[in-house]
């Protein structure tokens, strides 16, 4: 039943699909409306909600939960590229027109807290809400940047937690995440949901019981505005990544 | 579910029974070690295989017929590119004391389309605090002017945007429009005048002001196109066309000989 309720409308994966294709004429509705990223997190996200599902009810029993606090620096690819103008445009300008513009967050600290739930001896269900605050920063190609206001980057994530080796363990976790800008330069129409995966590494320090840690992680998810869209952008992918210092505040040791 | 692991489903245990619990948690135990690895393996390889293919949204270039003219021509056959510095805040004071402040109002409504339109914050229109604090000023004409205009008079026409260039330091430069009163000298360097129709505000104005702000932003020139804001005679309702929205992007991305 449960599945029931949420494939069939998956969450932010399809409502990020029709978000898309309710845009006329635009490119990102390419091979049946579906970008490549949106093709490709299901075959994360369906097993890896078979596996929570299952797991959940009957396995949270004699361990308990863990809470951990995590802070870090994270840095992102660009968010948005402009082309600019084209080669005959150029020529008409007469006078030097950038080949290029990136927008992105410049490297921000990152603030997260997650929830970890023992599902049995070295592997754990794992839900994380993080925060982090920046500006948005754009660059031309020929050098010039300058900062487009603040932004602000909120993500919901559900994954696992499998140590592999002693204070050694490797996560994986689908979810989503939100851009904000104070309403400006290309969330001035607004922003959406945005499915994404993260992958990590983490390991236990051998301070406090093992309760503190060091943490890695890479996330990818999908990205798009209402007002890119109407400038012509397709749907595109954005890679962050980051490192933190994690603490555990109850719960068991360090593993 | 219950196939893949040989227990009861969720959905029966949802109704409650002891029995149905005590063989999902049965069954959860025989979930082998390797799923779990899958799963992980899955969210790594999903991760290295989609960073490669990892490209931003990218606005394509525009093409000659997207956008139109906005180089400034001199007399002396030149053209000159004229815009704001990259990320600059340019803030406007409506000198209106009209009842229902219609000029606010318009400038409200047009530096909102404009706004909309700086997908990576190239410009932002503002209202200024004070006259004293802006760059730009909305004013009637004719009319009192909290600005000195002696060396740089406006022209009467229904909109007009007036600005005069002085070289300073090997660059030319927007000159200021001195402040009539107070200590403080001022930092105008445009005057946006309308006229007023039979002693009331034009029926169109909220279109003139928008056609103005798009001069003030460096948009010199007209469209030829009548469905362009920038046309010479704005149509009403006021709305940036896509070719509006395209040129101002494109000057915002071409290097700058008068910056103010």
């Amino acid at each position: 039943m449960r599945f029931g309720t949420c494939w069939p409308g998956s969450c932010f994966i399809l409502r990020h699909k029709a978000a898309a294709s309710g845009n006329s004429g635009e490119s990102a509705v390419a091979k049946g409306g579906r970008s490549a990223f949106e093709r490709a997190v299901p075959s994360f996200f369906v097993p890896a909600s078979l596996l929570a599902l299952c797991l959940a009810p009957g396995t949270l029993a004699a361990q308990g939960p863990r809470l951990e606090f995590r802070l870090g620096v994270v840095a992102s690819s660009a968010l948005a590229r402009d082309e600019v103008a084209s080669t005959l445009l150029r020529q008409r300008v007469a006078a030097p027109v950038s080949r290029e513009v990136l927008a992105g967050p410049r490297p921000a600290p990152a603030l997260e807290m997650a929830l970890q739930l023992p599902l049995r001896p070295g592997l754990a269900a794992e839900l994380a809400l993080g925060y982090s605050r920046s500006a948005l920063g754009v660059e031309e190609a020929e050098g010039s940047s300058w900062d487009a206001g603040n932004l602000y980057v909120l993500q919901g994530l559900l994954g696992i937690r499998w140590q592999w080796r002693p204070g050694v363990g490797v996560s994986g976790a689908f979810g989503a995440l939100r851009y904000g800008a104070d309403g400006r330069a290309f969330f001035a129409a607004g922003g959406e949901m945005n499915p994404g995966i993260e992958t990590a590494l983490d390991v236990r320090l051998p301070w406090h019981d093992g309760r503190t840690g060091v943490r890695a992680f890479a996330q990818v998810h999908g990205f798009n505005t209402p007002a890119l869209r109407r400038a012509g952008a397709a749907d595109g992918g954005v890679m962050r990544f980051g490192v933190q210092v994690t603490q555990r505040f109850f719960g068991g040791r360090g593993s | 579910m219950s196939g893949a692991f040989g227990g009861p489903s969720a959905a029966a245990c949802s109704r409650g029974s002891a029995a149905c619990r005590r063989g999902l948690r049965a069954a959860s135990r025989h979930v082998p070690r390797a799923a779990s690895r899958h799963v992980l393996g899955l969210a790594v390889a999903a991760n290295l295989g989609l960073a490669g293919a990892c490209d931003a949204p990218t606005i394509p270039e525009r093409r000659l017929d997207d956008t139109y003219a906005f180089t400034l021509p001199t007399a002396t056959g030149d053209t000159l590119v004229l815009r704001w510095p990259q990320g600059s805040v340019v803030r406007v004071w409506a000198a209106d004391a009209d009842a229902g402040a219609p000029l606010r109002a318009a400038f409200e409504a047009g530096a909102a389309l404009w706004n909309e339109r700086a997908l990576f914050g190239e410009y932002r229109l503002v209202a200024a605090a004070a006259p004293a604090e802006a760059d730009i000023l909305l004013a009637w004409a004719p009319g009192p002017l909290p600005v000195d205009t002696e060396a740089c008079p406006p022209l009467t026409r229904r909109g007009t945007t007036t600005f005069c260039l002085r070289d300073q330091d090997g660059r030319r430069r927007l000159d200021v429009f001195p402040l009539l009163a107070g200590e403080d000298h001022g930092q105008v360097r445009m005057l946006v005048t309308f006229l007023r129709e039979a002693g009331a505000p034009p029926a169109d104005l909220a279109a003139l002001v928008a056609h103005e702000l798009g001069h003030v932003l460096g948009l010199t020139r007209h469209s030829p196109n009548p469905l362009d804001l920038m046309y010479e005679s704005p149509g009403m309702p006021p709305a940036l066309s896509l070719r509006d929205a395209a040129t101002v992007q494109v000057l915002y991305h071409t290097r700058a000989d008068i910056v103010p």
